[in-house]
């Protein structure tokens, strides 16, 4: 009996506990939250939408160093990047339906695996899990100046858009096909 | 105010430049987005989730000065601030469905107008539509210690869920009911 009143307690002082310290307020993320939206105009409704968090390195190499290759990577920093396509797309070479995903990564010298999974509000790549992927493409590395900030962008071609991921001298591009 | 003529500038340069803007990779915002997740403890799965920009105190007063009175605030900065009920939430005397939304404020003095709003997705609160509140409640005001970041926080009680704004000596508490308390009071 004695045993169970500790034991209640316990957890009335965790439950306590666990409240107050969600109530903290906390400063702001040195690896601060981003999104980018692609829209057929800047009027119009979104039809791509990424956010995700923006690490920083201060000129140090970063892919194949901070970032290992051959390992699945968040494709940001913190809370898992989330990609939500508003209409389906085929995004590289695969058919996905509109909705919300996270976007993972494995960084390669020449070229990258971006994986599309649908198990979403994750933290980081610790709870990748292979079987919620709904797609797996590759995509081209290429060469361009240095950029400090992992940056996300699309940029219109023709009737494809190219989602860019950069960051230090690497750019890596995702055809999707509206 | 200055402030708003920059934005109001900054909208209509983005309307003309059409696509170079979204073609280039930025840099850093200087109010940074920030996510807020109410989760019942740190491995179940999420109840509400908020996505805001977070600004930085510039006066030495914000509400009434850096963020006027009685006017539509994007409660944060940049994209309208955005918050995703998991399920369905009470909000004021409105049952709300499980969905994303936009919040809004009207900062007042003593008190608070809180509103949410199905036109998620907008710069903001440029494009506000009252046609599309889905709740409108107002919250009285508290004081307690300064906070230079504009913050949103959730402080949960046994039977209570507040959603916390604190920025400067200001904290709004929006209660929000959960599905376990909404069923609780049936």
């Amino acid at each position: 009996m004695k045993r169970n009143i500790f034991i209640i307690t316990l957890f009335i002082l965790f439950f306590v506990n666990s409240t107050i310290s969600a109530q903290e307020f906390k400063g702001i993320d040195k690896n601060p939250h981003d999104i980018a939206y692609y829209r057929a105009n800047k009027i119009s409704p979104p039809i791509i939408k990424v956010l995700y968090g923006r690490p920083q390195n201060s000129g140090d190499e970063v892919f194949g160093s901070t970032i290992p290759f051959d390992k699945v990577w968040g494709v940001g920093a913190n809370e898992a990047t989330e990609i939500r396509f508003f209409q389906d797309v085929v995004f590289g070479d695969i058919k996905v339906k509109k909705g919300t995903y996270v976007m993972y990564a494995i960084p390669q010298e020449k070229e990258w695996t971006i994986i599309l999974s649908s198990n979403l509000d994750v933290w980081g790549s610790y709870e990748y899990n292979e079987k919620y992927d709904v797609a797996r493409v590759q995509a081209k590395v290429s060469r361009a100046e240095q950029i400090d900030v992992f940056s996300i962008g699309f940029k219109e071609k023709g009737k494809k858009v190219n989602m860019a991921l950069g960051w230090d001298t690497t750019r890596v591009t995702v055809p999707i096909i509206l | 105010m200055k402030k708003r003529y920059f934005y109001a500038a900054l909208i209509i340069t983005l309307f003309f430049s059409g696509q170079n803007f979204a073609q280039s990779l930025q840099g850093l915002d200087k109010s940074p987005l920030d996510i807020t997740y109410l989760r019942p403890n740190k491995l179940s799965a999420p109840l509400i989730k908020v996505i805001y920009g977070r600004p930085i105190k510039q006066n030495d007063i914000v509400f009434g000065e850096q963020v006027p009175f009685g006017k539509i605030w994007r409660t944060g900065d940049n994209e309208a601030t955005e918050v995703k009920f998991y399920s369905h939430v009470k909000v004021g005397d409105k049952i709300i469905k499980p969905g994303t939304y936009i919040l809004h404020t009207i900062p007042g003095e003593k008190e608070w107008t809180i509103i949410l709003n199905s036109n998620t997705d907008t710069w903001g609160a440029f494009f506000y539509d009252e046609s599309k509140d889905v709740a409108r409640i107002k919250v009285p005001t508290k004081q307690a210690e300064s906070l230079d970041i504009f913050s949103i926080a959730f402080k949960q009680s046994y039977n209570n869920t507040y959603m916390v704004l604190a920025w400067d000596t200001t904290r709004v508490n929006i209660p929000i009911e959960t599905k376990s308390q909404i069923l609780a009071e049936l």
